[in-house]
Parts: structure tokens; C-alpha cells; sequence
């Protein structure tokens, strides 16, 4: 017991004296001794009111440990939580330290933060005490200042990945990281792929691959494989787990025809299989042509400068100049000319083109054997792209309707007669967007003459120009076909340099356009959705100008929704830069989604994008884990567990001990007393009325 | 719409008849620019036996003359004139047709058959380059240039004259459009019933001849070929790099 004077303190001498003033005063004036004993007894009162004494009693006792829970709330913890579908890591965190508390307060003061950690989602709205807090040594710095501490004990409940923690020689002590999700079951995440976005043609591009066998011991047998949608196996790598049960493997790749392409990468460990997908978008660096005409001609040589003066174009070209039944009667020393290299080309180099023209080309004369011929076919079929140019020597004058395989390739009527006419003729531009049909428009359009009297488009083939001949006849002067993975055009007139010497950019026009279908340019979309590989998914929307370079700025509209589980809802894509703009899809994230998104530029539409896909599970493809988590703590002398291993008592455990401290058990401030004002009230009262009754003012 | 423009549109308005327009690969049109101006007859039925004999291409035996503002111009992107008096000055649109002749890819090869060095017809072959192709004079080939090895190895002397060691060339976007010899390119070629040349050349006889013969060829070639001859020196080298690029894969 033990007492202790208020806060007015400073007023006990005052009180004192009161009493003692107030005795001298009224004890001479011959009052009565029971008055003068009321009088004194209330100043008494007032004294004590006037000191606010304190009374206590104090005895020591245990004080349980304050142990704060800091919980990371980054994107990795937005993966889900295990075998608990629609939870996160964060909810499962969450759960499991609401489950545990009440038992936990019986020895222990806890108390939960969130931080938002790493790659925080962009717009989930993830609970954060520490908003600003992003990385682990500044949330533990602001954790010490924050209410209830300071803290004798933090448990950092985080799953790992992208967390970065505070310098070695820096870090609090005291500090257990409890690893969220590491306590799965054995199984093997999807392989993670970092692919450029985009490849030239022709040219090796990368792509790192690489997956976790979870509970994977060191050394366990995996492989991963890149395909072909349809199953192709393209590249593959032989590999062994390592400690953290992650194998990876580099891939060298190679895309052979324009546009997006999608891929997939498989991954085989500890019995399960895995894949996901990826698409690169192949771009030209340069298109390559390998021009091999006939005799030389007008044609020939405006189509070949047109080709030379593209800085887009690496142009081969071969041209006969002269036939083995020619005879310069000079020796070849006196001749500049060189042997036609056919065996080189057609059955070495012409798989390193991107498009073959034949003008006006004798096929006859490399028909025997039909090797070279299924060399063409089979470099269609690869994805190449073939002009067939008609002329004297072409098309039914140069008996391609015997020529087999090629014959097939043609995609037009091909007469078994010589066919090439003088005539002129007019040409009917066909709905087709390889066709131009201004350049054969207009005032000054040209009369282009000659070509060979093709048929109408042969099946599954389509008509790019009709022509309506002087004669009457009519048929296709321009048709196009694909085959396998590329194209073929049939061109019956030899006489397009008509469409120069009309001037007005005709002739560039019409060859642009004409070679930008044949070679799959003209197929590209300018607007394409990519989904990225984090989590929450992100969807990365890239658009092309109308010269089909990426954005320079953010003049595009884009207005997109994703629909699937959980209904449609929007996106909001933001400009990122070199024509791509980003969006996070909103939740919920389960089973297949499918974005559409429409996109103009500068007001003009620039076409529709659409993308269906599964959101990966982030659990599977993060490597580091627990593992990750020991590496950090053992230097910084901190501990880590599994969460999800971890029991009320289990937690305890890892607690310090209690303390003891002194603690005030009962205590009393009898002058805050009200009672003790109506004391001193009474006192007054009753001194008053018998002053009155005893005839005393 | 320039004057230019209405005149090539009112040139290509009219779809030509059916034998007007050259067949083959080939075809020569005389520029008809006066009476000074005239290959000799048969002089171009020998250079396309000559031209048919040692190569791959058809000439167009018709070899129409045509003034300057035919529509058929555009038929024809190779023009010949062979003149032994200089012509009278042209008109302004016929020079703009040509010039559009020769922008569009056209060829025009000048011939001087006067046998003089520096006269009339020279001086009007140089207003007259200048004029189609402004400030672009006639310059001698280098002797590198690729006309030397469009088709022959040549050395480019040759002609029914001596009178200029190469030809001389006015150039548009680093091709020889304006094509200009001195030596008598035409006068080479007629032969009589007996199949002797009708005019001799000198002062090196036959050889000179014949190369002026190989020149003409090469000059033909040119024209349809442009510099392929210079592609070809490079063509190992693209093919040798677009191996290596195919072999990349590999790496």
C-alpha cells in the first residue's frame, strides 16, 4: 500500500493552512466548540480535496510479449493459396493469424500490419498500414514506431519472391520469417518464359525458359521443350532440378514467316507435365527476294530497280541473258557473263528467301528430274512467297500446265497451249487486298498490253485483277492462292513497267502492295493482345502505326473488356511506350478469359485485337520460396518456418518469454471523490445552522 | 494538272490497235526528229540478228519512228536517233515527253552519223542531252562503268568511226539514260545483198566493227538489265551472308 500526492500537490500547504487559519480565527471568537469543530472539519475537506492524495497497492506480476505480425501484401501474395481455391496467399496469411490470436492473446499481445511489398497490384485494393512501405527494412523500421510496440517479437509472413530485405548489418534481431504457400504438395508449376517481344525474320531470337518442381530434391530429372501449337517439337533441353527444385534452359529460336506466332513451352519433372504458351511477333528486318527472269526485258528491269531502290528489300537477282542455243562465237574470256548457279539456288539458297519471282522463266529447262520444282513447292509450303511473272516464255507459252507439282501450285487456269498475246487489255481490279485499284484508274491511266490468256482463278484460289483483252478474252491477270504456309501469285502481264512510265507513283504502288501480300506483310495486325506473365495477369496490347512501326505516342483509343468467370468487365489499358499499352485484368481469375479490344489511332480504327487465355498460377512458376527465405535470414540471424506448419503452440514457442514488472493492482484518488465535495458541503451546512440555531451570526 | 501531266495523259488516253504494240522483249523506236535523222535501212534488222544470235532476247523486229509526242512512246522505253545533220529544235512539250520518257526509265541512245568530232550535229547532241536531263551533261563513261560488261568484255572503241575512245553518257539517278556516240553506232550494221558491210569502218576495219557491234549490244543490255552486272559481283556476297544468317540458328 502505498500513497502518492495528485497533481495538486503544490496546493498542500495551502491546505494546511487553511484548517490551521481557520482554528486561530474562529477558536477566540468565543464561538461554540461544536461550530468551531464543523469549521474545521470542512476546511479539512477542502484541504484533502485541494492535495488529490493517491492510494495504491502495487505487486509484480508476468507481462505477456507484444509480437507483431507484418504481412507482405506484393503480388506474389496475390497468388493463390494452395489447396484453398479463391484465396490468395495474403487471405490465407490473414485467416491463419485471425484463427490463431485468440489463443495466441493468452500469452502473447499480438498485432497484425500489412506492407505492400513488391510489385504491388496495380489495382487491387490490398489493405497496407504501411502504404509507402515497399520493401521489408523500411515496413520493420516503421513497425517500431508503430502503436502497441515496441515489440519484442516480428513474424514477417510473406511467400518470398520479389521481397527485398533490409542490409545485412542493418537488420532488427528478433525478426522470424514465416514462409506463406511453401508448404505445398509435390507438383510442378507452369514454366515461366521470357520471350522478346518481338523477332526479325530469319534471325535467332532467345527465349529463357524455366520451371519449379516443388518439393523437388537436387538433381531430379526434367526437361523442357518449346512447340509448335500443333505440336512440333521445335527445340528441347535435357536437365536436372537444383537445390530449389528450378530447371531452366535457354532456347534459340527462328521464325521464317511474318506476324504473331504463338509457342509453347513444356516442362516434364517428377512425373508431371506442365506447359504454357507465349507468342512472338515476327518482324521483317529486311524482306529477301531472289528474282530470277528470263531474258531480259523492260519489265525485268524496271522491276528490278524498283526492288534495288527499297532499302527494305536484299534483292538477288539472276537474269538469262543467254540461252545454251546462243552463240556469241567469242571466248568466254571476252564475256561477262557467269553460269546460271540453279542447282545452288533452288536446292541451297532459296530457303533463305523470303519471296521468288519467276519472270517470264523457261521452267522447261530445269523441269528434269522435278527436283528444282519441288524445291519451289516445298519452299512455299515452308511459307515463302512466289510471284509467277507471265511473258513469252511463261504460263502456257512455257508449258507450265506439264511442269506437275508446279502446274498444282499455279492459281490460275493454265492454258497447255502457248498463250501470250500482244493484245492490250484492260485490267478489272477485283475486292482483294493485295489489288490497287487506283493505279489502273484515274487520268493517265496506262494501256498495259501483252500477257498470257490465263484462265479464271482455279479452287480455293482468289482473283487479285481480271483482265478483259482487245479480243474479247478475259480471264485472271492476277489471282492468288495460298499454299501450305505460303503464298502464290500468278501475274499473267509482263508489262507492268507501262505503269511507271504513266508516272504518279503508280508502279511503286502496285508493286508495294502486291509484294507486301505475297509475303505476309500485309496480313499484319495492327493491334495485338499478349498476355504477360505476372500475377494478377496483365494484358499487353501492342499497335502499330499505319506504316506498321510501333507507336511513338499515345494517340491510340483503346476500348477492351475481358469476359469469362465473373462476367465481362472493362480494362484500362495505359500507354507503357513503343506502342505498347498495358493493362491488369480485374478479378476473378479463374479458367479461361478472353480480352477483345478495339483500338483507333488519331480517330482512324486501326483494327480489333482479341485473346483468350488462362492466367497462370504465379504459385508455380515463383522459384524461390522457403529456400529463398533461408538464404536471406541465415545471415541476418533470423529464423524461419512454414506457416502453414505452424501451430497457436508451435508460435509460442518462438515468442519470447514472458516478463515481469511491477504493476499497480488497486489504487484510489479520494480527492476526485464527489462525496468528498458534499462532505465539505455539509460540513458548511450544518456549521451554518447551528450558528443559527445558537443565535450567532 | 502541269502541262506535263495533260500531255502524258492525253498520250496514254487511247488504248493503241492490236500489231502497235511490240511484241518480244525488245523493242527499238526511232525518235523522228526530221530527215537529218535516220538510221540506215537495214541497219537495225542486222543489230537484232546480231542481238538474237549471241542472247536470250526477242527483239521486236518492227522498229516504228515515232515524233516525240506519240502515245506509243510508251511502248518503246528504248529510243533511238541517228542523226547525220543536226535536227531542228523541239518543241517544249516534246521535250517534256521525253523527259518523262527518260524519268519513267526510258533510254535514248544518240547517234552521231556525220563522221565530224565537234561539228553541228555533237553540239546539238549536247544542248539536246541537257535539255532532257538538266544539268546532267554528257560525260565519257568511266572505264569501269558496267555498260563495258552488260553482255561482252568491252572496251568500248568501236563504232564506224574513231572518233571517241568511250561513249559518252548524261546521267538521272546514277543511270545512263542519255547514251551519246560519236563513232556511228548505226552505220556499222547495213550489209549489202552480198552480205558485205555497206560502209567501212575506220580506221581499224573488221575489229573496230566488232566492237562496235559488242558496244551496241552491251548498250541494249543495259538497257534491259540496268546494273545487274554490278549485282552480280555482289550476289556471292549477299547469298554467303543470307547462309549465315540461315546458320545462326544453329549457334
Amino acid at each position: 500500500m502505498s500513497a502518492e500526492l495528485g497533481a495538486g500537490w503544490a496546493l498542500l500547504p495551502a491546505a494546511l493552512l487553511l484548517p490551521a487559519a481557520a482554528w486561530r480565527v474562529f477558536r477566540g471568537r468565543g464561538a461554540p466548540r461544536a461550530v468551531v469543530r464543523l469549521r474545521l472539519a470542512s476546511f479539512l475537506a477542502l484541504a484533502a480535496a485541494l492535495a488529490d492524495p493517491l492510494l495504491s497497492r502495487s505487486e509484480r506480476r508476468p507481462v505477456p510479449p507484444r509480437a507483431a505480425f507484418l504481412l507482405d501484401s506484393g503480388a506474389a501474395m496475390a497468388a493463390p493459396c494452395g489447396e484453398k481455391p479463391g484465396l490468395s496467399r495474403r487471405d490465407c496469411a490473414a485467416d491463419w493469424f485471425r484463427g490463431l490470436s485468440p489463443r495466441l492473446s493468452a500469452g502473447a499481445s499480438p498485432a497484425l500490419f500489412y506492407f505492400p511489398g513488391a510489385d504491388a497490384p496495380l489495382q487491387k485494393e490490398a489493405p497496407s498500414s504501411f502504404p509507402a512501405e515497399r520493401d521489408l527494412g523500411a515496413a520493420l523500421e516503421r513497425l517500431s514506431s508503430a502503436p502497441g510496440g515496441p515489440w519484442d517479437a516480428v513474424f514477417v509472413l510473406t511467400s518470398g519472391p520479389g521481397l527485398s530485405f533490409p542490409p545485412i548489418g542493418a537488420s532488427r534481431p528478433g525478426v522470424t520469417l514465416l514462409a506463406v504457400g511453401a508448404a505445398g504438395r509435390r507438383g510442378l508449376g507452369e514454366p515461366r518464359v521470357s520471350a522478346p517481344p518481338f523477332a526479325y525474320l530469319h534471325m535467332p531470337f532467345r527465349v529463357f525458359a524455366e520451371a519449379r518442381l516443388e518439393r523437388a530434391e537436387a538433381g531430379e530429372k526434367a526437361s523442357l521443350e518449346v512447340l509448335l501449337p500443333d505440336g512440333t517439337r521445335l527445340s528441347s533441353a535435357a536437365l536436372r532440378t537444383d537445390a530449389y527444385g528450378v530447371f531452366a534452359a535457354t532456347f534459340t529460336l527462328r521464325r521464317d514467316a511474318p506476324g504473331l506466332a504463338g509457342y509453347r513451352v513444356r516442362a516434364r519433372a517428377g512425373g508431371f507435365v506442365s506447359s504454357s504458351e507465349f507468342r512472338v511477333q515476327a518482324v521483317r528486318e529486311k524482306l529477301r527476294v531472289l528474282h530470277l527472269s528470263g531474258p531480259p526485258s523492260f519489265d525485268y528491269a524496271a522491276l528490278r530497280a524498283q526492288l534495288k531502290s527499297d532499302p527494305g528489300v536484299d534483292l538477288v537477282s539472276f537474269v538469262i541473258l543467254r540461252d545454251p542455243e546462243d552463240t556469241a562465237g567469242v571466248p568466254d574470256a571476252e564475256l561477262s557473263l557467269i553460269p546460271f548457279p540453279a542447282h545452288d539456288i533452288f536446292l541451297k539458297d532459296l530457303r533463305n528467301f523470303d519471296v521468288l519471282i519467276l519472270h517470264s522463266f523457261d521452267l522447261r529447262r530445269f523441269a528434269i528430274g522435278g527436283i528444282y520444282l519441288q524445291a519451289v513447292e516445298r519452299f512455299v509450303a515452308g511459307g515463302g512467297g512466289l510471284l509467277v511473272i507471265g511473258g513469252p516464255r511463261a504460263f502456257g507459252s512455257g508449258g507450265y500446265a506439264s511442269l506437275g507439282a508446279f502446274a498444282a501450285l499455279l492459281p490460275a487456269e493454265v492454258s497447255s497451249s502457248p498463250d501470250h498475246s500482244r493484245e492490250t487489255f484492260s485490267v478489272v481490279p477485283a475486292a482483294h487486298p493485295a489489288a490497287s485499284p487506283e493505279v489502273f484508274g484515274g487520268p493517265g491511266a496506262p494501256v498495259p498490253a501483252g500477257l498470257n490468256l490465263l484462265g479464271g482463278p482455279v479452287g480455293g484460289a482468289s482473283l487479285i485483277y481480271g483482265y478483259r483483252g482487245a479480243s474479247g478474252a478475259s480471264g485472271a491477270l492476277a489471282a492468288a492462292r495460298a499454299h501450305g504456309r505460303g503464298r502464290v501469285v500468278a501475274l499473267a502481264s509482263p508489262s507492268t513497267w507501262t505503269l511507271k512510265a504513266a508516272g504518279g507513283g503508280r508502279y511503286s504502288a502496285f508493286w508495294d502492295r502486291l509484294l507486301s501480300f505475297l509475303d505476309g506483310t500485309l496480313g499484319l495486325e495492327r493491334a495485338t493482345l499478349e498476355a504477360g506473365g505476372s500475377y494478377p495477369p496483365r494484358l499487353r496490347l501492342r499497335v502499330l502505326d499505319e506504316n506498321y512501326l510501333p507507336l511513338e505516342r499515345d494517340t491510340a483509343t483503346v476500348e477492351a473488356e475481358v469476359s469469362g468467370a465473373g462476367g465481362a468487365r472493362g480494362l484500362d489499358f495505359y500507354f507503357r511506350g513503343g506502342g505498347v499499352y498495358e493493362a491488369e485484368v480485374p478479378p476473378p481469375y479463374g479458367g479461361r478469359l478472353t480480352a477483345s479490344a478495339r483500338v483507333s489511332v488519331s480517330g482512324r480504327p486501326a483494327g480489333r485485337a482479341r485473346l483468350s487465355f488462362s492466367p497462370r498460377n504465379p504459385s508455380a512458376h515463383e522459384p524461390a520460396g522457403l529456400a529463398s527465405l533461408q538464404a536471406a535470414a541465415a545471415p541476418r540471424g533470423w529464423r524461419v518456418a512454414r506457416m502453414e506448419d505452424l501451430s497457436a503452440e508451435g508460435l509460442a514457442a518462438l515468442l519470447p518469454p514472458a516478463a515481469e514488472e511491477e504493476a499497480r493492482s488497486w489504487s484510489a484518488a479520494p480527492g476526485r471523490s464527489p462525496w468528498l465535495l458534499a462532505l465539505f458541503l455539509l460540513l458548511l451546512a450544518a456549521e451554518l445552522s447551528l450558528r443559527r440555531l445558537a443565535g450567532r451570526d | 494538272m502541269n502541262r506535263a501531266a495533260l500531255f502524258l495523259a492525253s498520250a496514254l488516253c487511247c488504248s493503241p490497235a492490236a500489231g502497235e504494240v511490240p511484241s518480244g522483249n525488245f523493242a527499238l523506236a526511232e525518235l523522228d526528229l526530221g530527215p537529218g535523222c535516220r538510221a540506215p535501212e537495214g541497219a537495225w534488222k542486222e543489230a537484232f540478228a546480231f542481238i538474237r544470235l549471241n542472247t536470250s532476247v526477242e527483239p521486236d523486229p518492227e522498229v516504228p519512228r515515232l515524233a516525240p509526242g506519240d502515245p506509243r512512246l510508251v511502248y518503246h522505253p528504248f529510243l533511238a536517233v541517228s542523226c547525220s545533220k543536226a535536227p531542228p529544235a523541239l518543241s517544249y512539250s516534246a521535250i517534256t515527253a521525253l523527259r518523262l520518257h527518260l524519268s519513267a526509265g526510258g533510254t535514248l541512245l544518240l547517234n552521231n552519223s556525220s563522221g565530224a568530232r565537234g561539228g553541228s550535229v555533237e553540239r546539238w547532241a549536247r544542248d539536246f542531252a541537257g535539255l532532257l536531263l538538266p544539268g546532267a551533261g554528257l560525260e565519257p563513261l568511266p572505264p569501269g562503268h558496267v555498260l563495258f560488261k552488260s553482255f561482252f568484255i568491252s572496251r568500248g572503241r568501236g563504232g564506224r568511226f574513231d572518233l571517241q575512245a568511250v561513249p559518252e553518257a548524261a546521267f538521272r539517278s546514277d543511270r545512263a539514260a542519255v547514251i551519246y556516240s560519236a563513232n556511228d553506232l548505226a552505220g556499222i550494221w547495213p550489209v549489202s545483198a552480198a552480205g558485205a558491210p555497206v560502209y567501212p569502218c575506220l580506221p581499224g576495219g573488221e575489229p573496230q566493227r566488232l566492237e562496235g557491234r559488242r558496244l551496241f549490244l552491251n548498250i541494249v543490255m543495259y538497257a534491259l538489265t540496268g546494273s545487274y552486272k554490278e549485282d552480280a559481283v555482289h550476289q556471292p556476297f549477299l547469298i554467303e551472308k543470307m547462309r549465315r544468317l540461315s546458320s545462326g540458328e544453329a549457334q
